[in-house]
C-alpha cells in the first residue's frame, strides 16, 4: 500500500478526532498534551511527560491506552526495580522440565513508565532498549513487542530529590517531551466536582482498534515531504548545532522523528504533504529535550532557545 | 511549573518585531565597488566610440573627469549602508555632477570659484551653442566648448543613470540601453567616420556592463549568459542605425566656410549664392499669382550699423505653422487682400527658414516643428531643416493701391523702434542723400517711390563686384560708387527710408524664378534676392523693388510712380550727384574678412534666446524621469510577477505581497510560513480579500510542498492585482503622508532582497523524482 488517497486521509482524521475528543473528556483543558500524545502514537514514537506529580501524567497515558483499545500496563519505577521486573523472567517449570518465559509488564500496547527517573540507570537502559528495538532479549531468546507499542514515560523534574536524570542519549529515544501543566481554575474546580465522585477513566471506551492504528501508521509514512521541506528541517537541525548558546545540538534521529510527527500533523490537517507549518508547530516539542543549553539543562531554557531558532531560520 | 506559552500549537512562535540580524544578505553587497568600476569602464569605453565625431581629443578630458567623479562618488556613497539602502546616492551624484559641469564647462563664469545663477545661464547658453554647432558642422569636427558642454552634461547624466541602474537597482540590462543612446551619437553625426574600433569600444562597454553583476560572484553560467546578452546587444547596435531615418546630408558645403551659418542669417551669404556659377535648382513651385512675388525666407530688421540680422524672437513651440498664421499686422479691412496658394517642392535647400510668399496664412505638408515668428510671419524650423520639404502655402497677398499708400498717415515711432533704428555710427550721408532725393515728396509713399526710382535710375549699375555686406560704411561706398547688387540696393533703400521715418526692413529670399510652364516656376540658387519692405499704416509691410538688375523683377504695381496721383519720375533724377560730391575719395575698403565676426555675434544672440529653455526643460524632464524610474521599474516587476502561467502566478503573488509589505517599510520575516503570513494579513482585508489570500496560500503551498499546483485554484491575474491592491491599501492606511510618498517614489523592495519563490518552484520541478523515491 503506497498511495495515500483523500479517503485515507479523511479516515485517519476521523480516527484521530474521535480519540482526541474521548481523551479530552478525561483531561479537561489539556488539548495540547492530548494532541501531542496522539501524534506520537501515530508516528510510532514514545512520549516523555515531564511535570510535577499529580497533574494527570498517568491519567493521560491510561486514557491513551484505553481509547485505542489496547492493553495498558504500568510500571512504577523505583530505585530497587530490577531489569527483570520490567522485561520479564524465565522461570523453570518443574512439571515440563523447561524454562518458561514470564513476560514482564513491558509487553503491552501502551506502557506507562511512571517516574522513570527514579529507577537505576541499569533498569532504565533495559527499558530504553525495548523502546528502541521493539523487542526484548531474555536468556538468548528474543521476544517481540506487541504492535502498536508505545511507551509513555513520566518523569519528575530533575531537581527533585531521589531522581536519576535520564542521560541525553536516552532522552533522544523519546519522540517528544511535553509537560501537562496545572489545569486552569475552571478545569480544576470541575475536576474537584467530578473526579472526587468517580474515576474519569471508567466512562472512557475504546473508539478505535489496534489494527486501525497500525494501518494508519503505515499510511502516514507515505505523506509527501518535498526537497525544500527536508532542506528546511536540515537547516533547523544545523541551527541547533551551530547555535553558540547550545552545548549539544540535535541528532540526525531527531530530524527523522520530527519529519514523522510532521507527517501525522499534515494528515490531521487534511493534507497529503508536509508544510513548514507542521514542522514549526512540532519543533519545540520534538527537538527541545534533545538539545543541551550551555547555561544548564533546563527544559524551559531549551524550549525558548528552540523558539529563537524557529524565528531565525528562513523558511524554504 | 506551567506550560510554556510557545508550546501551543494554535499559536506558532511569534517572531520578534525586529528582523533577524543574521538575515542573509545579497552577495553583491560584499563588493559595492565592483559595479562602480564596471560602470566607469563601460562609460569610458563608450566615450571612445564617440571620438569618431571629433578631430581632436580636447573634449575627452572633461568628459573623463565627469565620469570618474560620478562613479567614484557613487562608490563612496554606496559604501554607507543607509545611503545604499535608500538609493539616495543618485541624488547626491546629481548635485555633484551639476556643480562639476559648471567647473568643467564654464569656469570663467565663476570668478570667485562659486557657482552662481549666471554660471548656470552661461552653461545653458553653451549647451545651446553646442546644439547649433551640431547643425553647423560635419564630422570629424573640432570640439567646440559647446560640444564639450553637451558631452560633459549628457554623459554625466547617463553615467548617473547607468550607475544607479547597475549599483542600486541591479539592472545592468536597462543600463545597456542607455549605452546604446551614446552609440547613436557617432552613428548619427559621423556615420562615414565610424571604424571597427569605435564599434569594438562600445561593444566592450556593453559586455563589461552586462558582466558587472557577476564579476563579484563568478558564476560561470551567469557570465556566459551575460556574454550572450552582450552579443545580442551588439547585433542590436549594428541593426539600430539601419532602422534609423536617413540623416540630412548637406552636400557642396565645404567644412568651416561661413555658409554653415546660413541657418541663422540668410541675408549674409546672398553674395555667395548669387555668385554661384552652378545654377543649381533650389526649389520649384506652382502658383497662379499674376504678381509673381518673391519667396521670402525671413525679414531682417535689426541693424547695428555693421550687420543686418533677424530680430531675435521668443520661440513658441506651439505657434505651429501648420495650424495657420495670424493676419499680417496693420492691414486695414478695406485693403485688398487676395487669398492665393503656392505649391512648393524643395529640391536642394537646407535652410532653417521655409521659403513662402508674403504673408503666409497656413502651411500644409510640413512637420509640426515648423513654427512661426508672429511679428515677421517668418516660418522657422525648430530643429528641422527645409531639406526635401514638399508643401503648400496658402498666403494672403496684400495688394494695396497707390492711393491707399499715399493716404497712409505716418506711424507712431514708438511702435517701430527696431524698424526705424539707425545707429549713430551710420554715416550722415545716407540721411542727407535721402532728404535730397525725396525733396518735394508730399507723403511717405511718394518718398518711398522716389527712393526706389532713384536707385533704379541709370546712375546705378548692378554689379556683383561689391563688398558682401550692407554695413554703414559699405552703404556709404555704394552711394558714392553707385555699384552694387541687391544687398546694397535694398540696404540703402531701407536705411534711407528709416532716416525719413518710414519703418523699413529687408526681406530675404528668392525671386519669383524662371517660368517653366503655365503657373510653374523653377528657382535657382543664383536667384537669391533681398528687397526692402516698408510699413504703411493700413497696408502693413509693403514690398518695393529698388534693384535694377540681376535676378530682380519689376517693381510691384503700388510702387510704380504712374500708379500714384503725381508723376515724380523726373524729380528723382535731380539730386543725383549729391552723395559723391559730399564724400571725397575714400580708400578702397573691401572688408570681406570682417564677416565672420558679426556672424558669430549673431549666432550667439539667437541661440541664447532660443536654445536655453529647451535645455532647462530637457533637464527638468530628465530629472523627473530619473525620479520616476524606481516607481516605473516597480510597476514592471509587479506586472511580471502577477502575469504568466498558473505556477508563475502562484509564486509571483507571494513575491509581490512580500515586496508590497517591504515597500510599506515593514519587515517580511523569512522565517514565517505562508500560512503564518496569511493569518497576519487577513485581519486587514475584507471577506473577498481574505478568501483570495487563502487561495493564494493554498496554491503556493501545494506548489512548493505538495503534488503541484492546481491551475483552477490559483488566483487569476486580475484577482491577484485586486488582492495586492487591497493589501497595499491596508498597509498605506496605517502610514503617514511622507511614508506613503516614499513608498510610491522609492519602493524599498527594489533595494532589498525579496524572497524569491520562483527559485523554490524551479528546484521543486527538478527534485520531484527524488522526493518520490524518498517517500
Amino acid at each position: 500500500m503506497t498511495a495515500l488517497g483523500n479517503d485515507h486521509i479523511t479516515h485517519i482524521q476521523a480516527i484521530a478526532q474521535k480519540s482526541r475528543s474521548a481523551m479530552n473528556s478525561v483531561l479537561d483543558g489539556k488539548d495540547h498534551a492530548v494532541r501531542t500524545a496522539l501524534i506520537t502514537l501515530f508516528s510510532g514514537g514514545h512520549l516523555l511527560l515531564e511535570d510535577v506529580p499529580g497533574v494527570g501524567k498517568t491519567l493521560l497515558a491510561k486514557a491513551l491506552g484505553r481509547v485505542v483499545g489496547g492493553s495498558v500496563r504500568r510500571i512504577q519505577f523505583t530505585p530497587d526495580l530490577l531489569p527483570s521486573d520490567v522485561v520479564g523472567v524465565s522461570i523453570f517449570n518443574q512439571e515440563k522440565r523447561t524454562f518458561e518465559f514470564r513476560a514482564g509488564p513491558v509487553f503491552a500496547n501502551v506502557v506507562i513508565a511512571d517516574e522513570i527517573n527514579r529507577a537505576s540507570p541499569k533498569t532504565q537502559s533495559a527499558m530504553l532498549e525495548c523502546m528502541a528495538e521493539n523487542q526484548a532479549s531474555v536468556d538468548g531468546t528474543t521476544y517481540r513487542m506487541p504492535q502498536p507499542f508505545m511507551v509513555v514515560a513520566t518523569q519528575n523534574p530533575v531537581d527533585m530529590e531521589g531522581t536519576y536524570s535520564l542521560p541525553e542519549a536516552q532522552r533522544d529515544r523519546f519522540t517528544a517531551r511535553i509537560s501537562i501543566g496545572y489545569p486552569s481554575t475552571e478545569a480544576e474546580m470541575d475536576m474537584l466536582d467530578h473526579h472526587v465522585e468517580y474515576d474519569p477513566l471508567s466512562r472512557t471506551a475504546a473508539v478505535t482498534t489496534l489494527d486501525e492504528v497500525t494501518q494508519a501508521r503505515e499510511l502516514i509514512r507515505h505523506v509527501e515531504a518535498s526537497p525544500e521541506l527536508r532542506a528546511y528541517v536540515v537547516s533547523l537541525l544545523d541551527a541547533t548545532r551551530s547555535d553558540p548558546a547550545i552545548a549539544l545540538g540535535s541528532s540526525p534521529r531527531a530530524g527523522v522523528q520530527l519529519l514523522r510527527t510532521a507527517k501525522v500533523l499534515a494528515v490531521l490537517a487534511g493534507r497529503g504533504y508536509v508544510t513548514p507549518d507542521d514542522i514549526q508547530a512540532l519543533a519545540v516539542d520534538v527537538l527541545s529535550h534533545r538539545i543541551v543549553p550551555r547555561e544548564g539543562d533546563d527544559p524551559q531554557l531549551a524550549a525558548s532557545l528552540m523558539g529563537d531558532i524557529l524565528r531565525r531560520v528562513p523558511v524554504r | 511549573m506551567s506550560a510554556d506559552p510557545t508550546l501551543t500549537h494554535s499559536a506558532p512562535p511569534q517572531p520578534d518585531p525586529q528582523p533577524a540580524s543574521g538575515a542573509p544578505t545579497d552577495r553583491a553587497d560584499a563588493a559595492p565597488w565592483i559595479p562602480a568600476i564596471a560602470t566607469g569602464l563601460a562609460m569610458v569605453l563608450a566615450t571612445l566610440s564617440v571620438s569618431a565625431v571629433f578631430a581632436d581629443w580636447s573634449w575627452w578630458t572633461p568628459t573623463l573627469v565627469m565620469i570618474l567623479l560620478v562613479v567614484g562618488s557613487g562608490a563612496l556613497l554606496r559604501a554607507v549602508p543607509v545611503i545604499r539602502a535608500t538609493g539616495s546616492a543618485v541624488l547626491v551624484q546629481c548635485v555633484l555632477a551639476v556643480v562639476a559641469a559648471l567647473y568643467l564647462c564654464v569656469p570663467s563664469a565663476m570668478p570667485l570659484g562659486v557657482p552662481s545663477p549666471a554660471a548656470f545661464w552661461e552653461l545653458f547658453s553653451m549647451l545651446g551653442d553646442g546644439v547649433n554647432d551640431i547643425y553647423a558642422t560635419t564630422a570629424p569636427a573640432q570640439s567646440t566648448p559647446g560640444f564639450t558642454a553637451i558631452l560633459v552634461v549628457g554623459i554625466g547624466l547617463i553615467t548617473i543613470l547607468v550607475d544607479g541602474l547597475v549599483s542600486d537597482l541591479r539592472s545592468p540590462k536597462v543600463g545597456g540601453i542607455l549605452l546604446l543612446l551614446i552609440w547613436v551619437i557617432p552613428v548619427v553625426l559621423a556615420g562615414p567616420q565610424l571604424a571597427w574600433y569605435h564599434f569594438a569600444a562600445i561593444g566592450c562597454a556593453f559586455v563589461v556592463l552586462m558582466l558587472s553583476r557577476y564579476l563579484a560572484v563568478r558564476v560561470r553560467r551567469a557570465a556566459a549568459f551575460s556574454v550572450v546578452a552582450g552579443a545580442l546587444a551588439l547585433v542590436l547596435g549594428v541593426g539600430l542605425p539601419l532602422l534609423l531615418p536617413p540623416v540630412a546630408q548637406r552636400p557642396q558645403q565645404p567644412l568651416g566656410t561661413p555658409q554653415d551659418i546660413t541657418v541663422v542669417n540668410p541675408f549674409l551669404d546672398l553674395h555667395a549664392d548669387l555668385d554661384a556659377s552652378d545654377d543649381q535648382l533650389v526649389f520649384s513651385y506652382t502658383t497662379d499669382d499674376p504678381l509673381a512675388p518673391p519667396l521670402r525666407l525671413t525679414s531682417v530688421t535689426a541693424f547695428d550699423g555693421t550687420t543686418w540680422m533677424p530680430e531675435p524672437f521668443d520661440i513658441d513651440p506651439f505657434a505651429v505653422a501648420a495650424d495657420g498664421l495670424p493676419r499680417p499686422d496693420g492691414v486695414a479691412a478695406d485693403t485688398s487682400v487676395v487669398e492665393r496658394t503656392a505649391q512648393i517642392s524643395i529640391q536642394d535647400l537646407d535652410e532653417q527658414h521655409l521659403p513662402a510668399p508674403y504673408a503666409p496664412a497656413a502651411v500644409d505638408g510640413v512637420e509640426r516643428r515648423w513654427i512661426y515668428d508672429p511679428s515677421t510671419l517668418t516660418i522657422v524650423g525648430n530643429g528641422v531643416l527645409s531639406t526635401d520639404a514638399d508643401y503648400t502655402v496658402e498666403y494672403r497677398s496684400v495688394e494695396p493701391t497707390a492711393g491707399q499708400l499715399a493716404e497712409a498717415s505716418p506711424v507712431d515711432a514708438d511702435d517701430f523702434e527696431t524698424a526705424l533704428a539707425l545707429p549713430a555710427d551710420v554715416p550722415d550721408v545716407i540721411g542727407e542723400t535721402a532728404e535730397q532725393v525725396t525733396a518735394g515728396s508730399e507723403n511717405q509713399w511718394e518718398s518711398a517711390v522716389a527712393l526706389q526710382d532713384w536707385l533704379r535710375s541709370d546712375e546705378f549699375e548692378y554689379s556683383l563686384d561689391a563688398p558682401a555686406d550692407a554695413s554703414g560704411s559699405a552703404l556709404e561706398d555704394f552711394l558714392r560708387d553707385k555699384r552694387g547688387y541687391c544687398v546694397q540696393f535694398s540696404g540703402a533703400m531701407t536705411a534711407m527710408a528709416r532716416s525719413l521715418g518710414i519703418p523699413a526692413r529687408i526681406g530675404v529670399g528668392f525671386t519669383a524664378g524662371t517660368p517653366t510652364g503655365e503657373d510653374s516656376y523653377d528657382v535657382r540658387l543664383n536667384q537669391a534676392h533681398a528687397w526692402p519692405e516698408l510699413y504703411f499704416e493700413g497696408s502693413g509691410w509693403v514690398r518695393f523693388e529698388p534693384t535694377p538688375g540681376g535676378p530682380a523683377g519689376d517693381p510691384p504695381p503700388w510702387a510704380d510712380a504712374e500708379g500714384g496721383d503725381q508723376g515724380d519720375s523726373e524729380e528723382t533724377e535731380s539730386p543725383t550727384d549729391a552723395p559723391s560730391n559730399e564724400e571725397p575719395e575714400a580708400g578702397e575698403e573691401s572688408p570681406p574678412a570682417e564677416t565672420p565676426a558679426p556672424e558669430a555675434a549673431d549666432d550667439e544672440q539667437t541661440s541664447a534666446s532660443s536654445s536655453a529653455w529647451p535645455a532647462v526643460v530637457g533637464g527638468v524632464v530628465l530629472l523627473v524621469l530619473l525620479a520616476a524610474l524606481p516607481a516605473v521599474i516597480r510597476i514592471f516587476r509587479r506586472r511580471s510577477r502577477l502575469t504568466g502561467d498558473a505556477e508563475h502566478r502562484a509564486e509571483g503573488i507571494w513575491e509581490e505581497i512580500a515586496a508590497t509589505t517591504i515597500d510599506a517599510g515593514r519587515p517580511w520575516e523569512r522565517s514565517r510560513t505562508l500560512r503564518d503570513h496569511e493569518q497576519r494579513l487577513s485581519p486587514a482585508l475584507d471577506e473577498d480579500g481574505t478568501a483570495l489570500l487563502a487561495r493564494a496560500a493554498d496554491a503556493a503551498e501545494s506548489l512548493r510542498y505538495g503534488a503541484g499546483v492546481d491551475a483552477t485554484t490559483v488566483p487569476s491575474t486580475e484577482e491577484a492585482i485586486h488582492l495586492v491592491a487591497r493589501i497595499r491599501r491596508a498597509h498605506t492606511e496605517e502610514m503617514g503622508v511622507g511614508a506613503r510618498l516614499r513608498a510610491a517614489v522609492l519602493p524599498l523592495s527594489l533595494f532589498r532582497r525579496v524572497p524569491r519563490g520562483r527559485e523554490v518552484a524551479r528546484k521543486r520541478m527538478s527534485g520531484s523524482t527524488e522526493s518520490q523515491t524518498k517517500a
